[in-house]
This record gives C-alpha cells, structure tokens and sequence, in this order.
C-alpha cells in the first residue's frame, strides 16, 4: 500500500529535506502534499485523501501543536497518524504531544529514524 | 572556553554534520575574530522560557552555499531565498539543541522564527555570553549567544 503524506512545515527547504528522507526510508509512498503553515494544512487535508501528516511544530501563525488539536477535534480527519518533525526539546512538551496521539521525531533525524516513528504509527506492512 | 560556550560549538558542529555535511577543520574554534561581521550572512532566534535571549547563527558565503546544496541535495547553486531559509532552520536546530543546556529537559520554551539583523541593532552594543567563530571545511562560521538580563 502507497502512502499519501503532507509535510508541513514554514521553511522550505526543511520539507524537501523530509521528502527526500521520506523517500529514503524504504516506506511506500503515493502522493505527497506540502504546506506551509497550519492553515494550508487543513486546506490541503480537506481537499486530499491523506493517510500520514508530518508536522513541523514552530510555525508562525497556527503552530504545530494547534494544528495537531484541530485535526484531533474535527470529524474527517480525528484519526489522523501525524508525526511531529521538531527541533524541541522539552520533555515535557514532548509528552503532552504524545499525548495527543502523535510521534516525534527530532530533527535532523535519519532515514531509519523517521522510518521506525511511521512502522510505529501505521504498523507493519508500510514495507514496498 | 567556559562550559556553555563548549555545549554550544558541540551543538553547532552537529548540527552543521547532520544537516548540511559540514565537517570542522583541524582547528575548529578560531582564537581571534577572523573576519568582519559584514562578510557574513546572519540571522537570529530569540527564544524565551525559563530564561530568554537571543542564538545569533552567520555563516560566510561559501558555507551558506554549501549548507543549502546539501539540505536540498542539489549541485546547482540555490537560489538566496532558500539560502536564508536554509541558515535560519540551522539557527532553529542549533537553538532548540542549546534550551535544554540552559535550563533542563523539562523546561518549555517558545522559539520566535528566524529574523535577520535589524538595520538598527538593539545587540550592537553588547557584549555576547558566547561568541564563536567556527572553521568549517567550507567556510566560516560564527555563532553569538546574547542571555537577557535576569529582572
């Protein structure tokens, strides 16, 4: 099974870096949307079937943790796997994350490491 | 070189490795400023938590060049937009590797995004907590930790 992933993240080169880690993991990919804030996010969410969002958590505007509360409270997409791709540190912040349903994932982080945090989330059979 | 300025040339080389694949050179942290401000591209983070202040991150150009190809794996020369882009997610990685050295793994800090140096500096006339200047195997780099003064 292909995989339809958005990656969201302000900087631009940061989501080419994780589409490029993406694509090295070795997990089967479909279609890959990006987005540059928060709000883009859900746009994108609402006009594509997407199985697997990778989020960046310092954004201006709605930042990641927001992001991942609206989609936990919507109807659509409450179930959502989403990862979140940061340079945060906090354990604390780390956890309350987590507790929302989501991975983490500190950057910059390798191929394997981003490919272990999906197996986690979407279970085996994300192997091509 | 005190315990905080160790941390942050540590975490300043890793980021540039696992980022960029900017190795140091033999004598990584220069003694002597080697070069003026102004021939560096720099852009800064402020951060705020248990204690606030600012990450200053400039590169010299052919590192910020180098950084760039390599974050987007690319030969071609990156255009000067995603070259900033590129040094200020290297100024965000370095800054949210440092929160936890300044005041714990628990601690919550909120990170503003990276902004050039204002035209009118309010930093100009201090002296930073730590300041680094860092030789790479493609350039220089120089790295400025401003703390806020305790109220």
């Amino acid at each position: 099974m292909a995989y339809n992933v958005l990656v969201v993240d302000d900087s631009a080169v940061m989501r080419a870096m994780i589409i490029r880690t993406l694509r090295l993991s070795g997990v089967p990919l479909g279609e890959v949307c990006q987005a540059g804030c928060g709000e883009e996010a859900l746009t994108q969410l609402e006009s594509h079937w997407i199985d697997l969002a990778l989020v960046d958590l310092n954004m201006p505007g709605m930042d990641g943790e927001e992001l991942v509360d609206r989609i936990r409270h919507s109807k659509e997409f409450a179930q959502l796997p989403v990862i979140i791709v940061s340079t945060e540190s906090s354990e604390t912040r780390i956890e309350r994350l987590c507790s929302k349903g989501a991975e983490f994932v500190h950057k910059p982080f390798t191929p394997e490491l981003l490919r272990e945090s999906i197996v986690k989330l979407l279970g085996e059979g994300t192997d091509e | 070189m005190s315990n905080l300025a160790e941390s942050l040339r540590d975490i300043s080389l890793s980021t540039f490795e696992e980022l960029g694949f900017l190795l140091p050179a033999w004598d990584d942290v220069l003694a002597e400023e080697p070069l003026s401000a102004d021939a560096l591209e720099t852009v800064r983070v402020r951060f705020a938590g248990p204690c606030a202040g600012v990450l200053e991150l400039g590169l010299t150009p052919e590192a910020l060049e180098s950084l760039t190809s390599n974050m987007l794996a690319t030969d071609a020369p990156p255009e000067p937009h995603l070259q900033r882009d590129a040094l200020g997610e290297a100024a965000n990685v370095i800054c949210g590797n440092l929160t936890p050295i300044l005041a714990g793994t628990k601690a919550i800090f909120r990170l503003q995004a990276p902004a050039a140096v204002p035209v009118e500096d309010p930093l100009e006339a201090r002296a930073p907590d730590v300041d680094l200047w860092i030789q790479l195997d493609s350039g220089t780099a120089r790295v400025r930790l401003f703390l806020d003064p305790v109220a």
